[in-house]
């Protein structure tokens, strides 16, 4: 791909799961799915898809997969209509990888592999793939012998064969330790570096904003925010918070910090006297920090912990949707698909 | 890639799922099951003190094979449901599915591939155990089958697997957690195999052919009209075919070919056809 085109481009994508409508099953009515979603992705970038569960991502994930055919809008790979490019060659310029595949049967990783690498036709070898994903030692293992991390390594390995333009991982940190998380997000900085396009599915937005250069956030199968962190925490006004711990003098509220911050309420907190969150619209530069530290410390008080808190999920999606984090928690017990933004709603709804 | 590559490739994927099959343990109760019910209606059946029926002679071995063909009927079509009742639900569940889906293979070649994966697993033993069987007839009568024999029973014993593997996977692909796919799988087999008498009956009874005498030319005619819409019926209709005199069946065999190309059309091109809209 050449200058700035993106590799994989979205317009308007709509599609809606037929579900069947009791008591006439046969009259399937639309249940949820993902609805008018715009996206942009380019070259060597990895984007974060985020969201509650139900929110749609792996119905976007598995829509720019081609495992379900969009009902409106168009999805464009390297520049080209998808339906253009036709099945086997717009296959080959993707990678997916599904959430927990709990691989099972009495085959190895090398022969699951290399079954997978014989459906693409591809002559590269398991082995090399096992080896990245470091699976050199288990090439022979039985899959139902595997640890839920072997076996998401093996669903990676399926994904990078054929070296794919655009890697499509859903919730892939599941089942992961946090050191396999760790060497997890190196391969995948090194695998964007290189130039391969990333989409990955999390619904921790702690755990995302750790490699991910971008975000999007999912909600009722619709996209709220989407952009850089930063970019979406200002979009949203939310900012990240600074969370503060410790004994002595503490400040009385939040006028002791100067104009524009807001203080939680104070409360104790891990054997610390006092605990409380400041918030402040653009977030804290590192000289603010310092003058927070310097005017609690100042004042006779000792600091044991100061840190930056980022927004949660739940903060930027009551942020978007304006409802509270008891309505969007109980979002995903329907599988109806309701605008957050627009009311359109179809008569077969 | 050419249509000769193509299906070296739909072969190729067949061989993965066939050996995936053969190491599960449900091969063991398979080879289990077929060795009794082949291997050992061979040996007792072709035991010139046995009598089974007074109305079949089993005088020719192939006679004899004809009657083992109930057993075939009976264990290698509870193979196919033993090794794919879960066939594509399973890979549903698992996750697996969603990556074979996504790869850059027709959706119609992965799906032969499963089935032909299948009917390789189940009908290879079923092949080696009646080659067995055949065999153990020779110890018993002193007499072979010929080779036109024993091709033209096996020819009907490959597609009666075959069908039994596409209804297998059609049922598997719509179930859609392990209990579905289990009521699914056996209730098909069971429909075929253990309640097809009966279903014959209550039609015949509500045509208003006469029930009380099972015997009656009249009923036997019904009866091998019905079987026409079983693929068991079809499948001892064939093997009938070759019998000689009384044993031979009253219709003419061009309606039990042509049943027979039905079966091997249809449930294939529902399944293929379901496959092509699976999602994962």
């Amino acid at each position: 791909m050449s200058g700035g085109e993106p590799v994989l481009q979205l317009s308007e994508v709509t599609f809606r799961y037929r579900v069947p409508n009791w008591p006439k099953p046969w009259k399937k009515r639309l249940g949820a799915g993902i609805h008018k979603v715009n996206l942009e992705v380019h070259s060597g970038s990895i984007l974060g898809l985020i969201g509650p569960n139900g929110a749609g991502k792996t119905t976007l994930l598995h829509t720019i997969a081609g495992l379900h055919r969009h009902d409106t809008g168009d999805i464009r790979l390297m520049g080209h209509d998808r339906e253009m490019l036709g099945w086997a060659n717009a296959q080959r310029h993707i990678g997916l990888m599904p959430e927990r595949v709990n691989w099972s049967g009495t085959s190895t990783p090398r022969e699951a592999l290399q079954r997978i690498v014989t459906m693409r036709g591809e002559e590269q070898t398991a082995e090399e793939l096992l080896k990245l994903v470091g699976m050199r030692s288990r090439m022979d293992t039985p899959l139902e012998n595997m640890s839920q991390g072997m076996r998401q390594r093996l669903s990676l390995a399926c994904a990078l064969l054929g070296s794919p333009d655009i890697l499509l991982l859903d919730e892939p940190m599941n089942g992961l330790d946090p050191v396999a998380q760790a060497a997890f997000r190196r391969l995948l900085r090194n695998l964007a570096d290189s130039g391969i396009t990333i989409i990955v599915s999390s619904h921790n937005l702690q755990e995302m904003e750790l490699f991910v250069d971008s975000l999007a956030i999912l909600h009722r199968g619709q996209m709220v925010a989407y952009g850089s962190l930063n970019e979406v925490e200002k979009a949203l006004g939310c900012s990240p918070s600074l969370l503060v711990a410790g004994n002595g003098w503490c400040p009385p509220s939040a006028g002791s910090f100067g104009t524009g911050v807001t203080m939680d309420k104070i409360e104790p907190w891990h054997g610390e006297e006092w605990r409380f969150t400041l918030h402040r619209n653009r977030g804290w530069t590192g000289d603010e920090k310092h003058d927070v530290l310097q005017a609690i410390e100042g004042a006779g008080g000792r600091i044991s912990l100061l840190q930056t808190v980022l927004p949660s999920l739940e903060d930027l999606l009551s942020a978007a949707t304006g409802e509270s984090a008891d309505e969007i928690g109980f979002e995903i017990a329907s599988d109806s698909l309701i605008p957050v933004r627009t009311w359109e709603v179809g008569e077969d709804e | 890639m050419n249509r000769l590559e193509r299906e070296k490739r739909i072969l190729n994927l067949s061989w993965f799922e066939a050996r995936q099959h053969f190491r599960s343990p449900r091969m063991l109760a398979l080879v289990a099951l077929l060795t009794l019910f082949i291997g050992g209606g061979s040996w007792g059946l072709s035991d010139p003190n046995s009598t089974v029926t007074a109305q079949l002679q089993m005088d020719t071995p192939y006679e004899v094979l004809f009657l083992v063909s109930l057993f075939v009927l009976f264990s290698s079509t509870l193979g196919v449901v033993l090794l794919g009742f879960d066939g594509i639900s399973r890979k549903r569940l698992t996750g697996e599915l969603a990556i074979e889906l996504s790869q850059p293979i027709d959706r119609t070649d992965l799906a032969r591939s499963q089935l032909q994966g299948l009917w390789f697993a189940v009908f290879i033993p079923t092949f080696y155990i009646t080659l067995w069987g055949v065999v153990l007839i020779f110890i018993q009568m002193d007499a072979w089958p010929t080779a036109g024999e024993l091709v033209y029973f096996l020819i009907p014993t490959a597609l009666v697997i075959y069908w039994y593997a596409c209804i297998q996977l059609l049922a598997s692909s719509v179930a859609k957690d392990l209990g579905s796919s289990v009521t699914l799988g056996v209730g098909v087999w069971m429909l075929f195999t253990l309640i097809w008498l009966l279903v014959t009956a209550v039609i015949a009874s509500l045509m208003g052919v006469d029930v009380t005498n099972l015997e009656s030319i009249e009923y036997n005619r019904f009866s091998e009209i019905v079987d026409l819409f079983s693929p068991n019926g079809v499948y001892q209709l064939l093997l009938e075919d070759k019998l000689t005199g009384e044993d031979g069946p009253t219709m003419d065999t061009a309606y039990i070919w042509t049943a027979a190309a039905f079966w091997s059309i249809i449930p294939s091109t529902l399944f293929l056809a379901r496959f092509k809209r699976l999602k994962p």
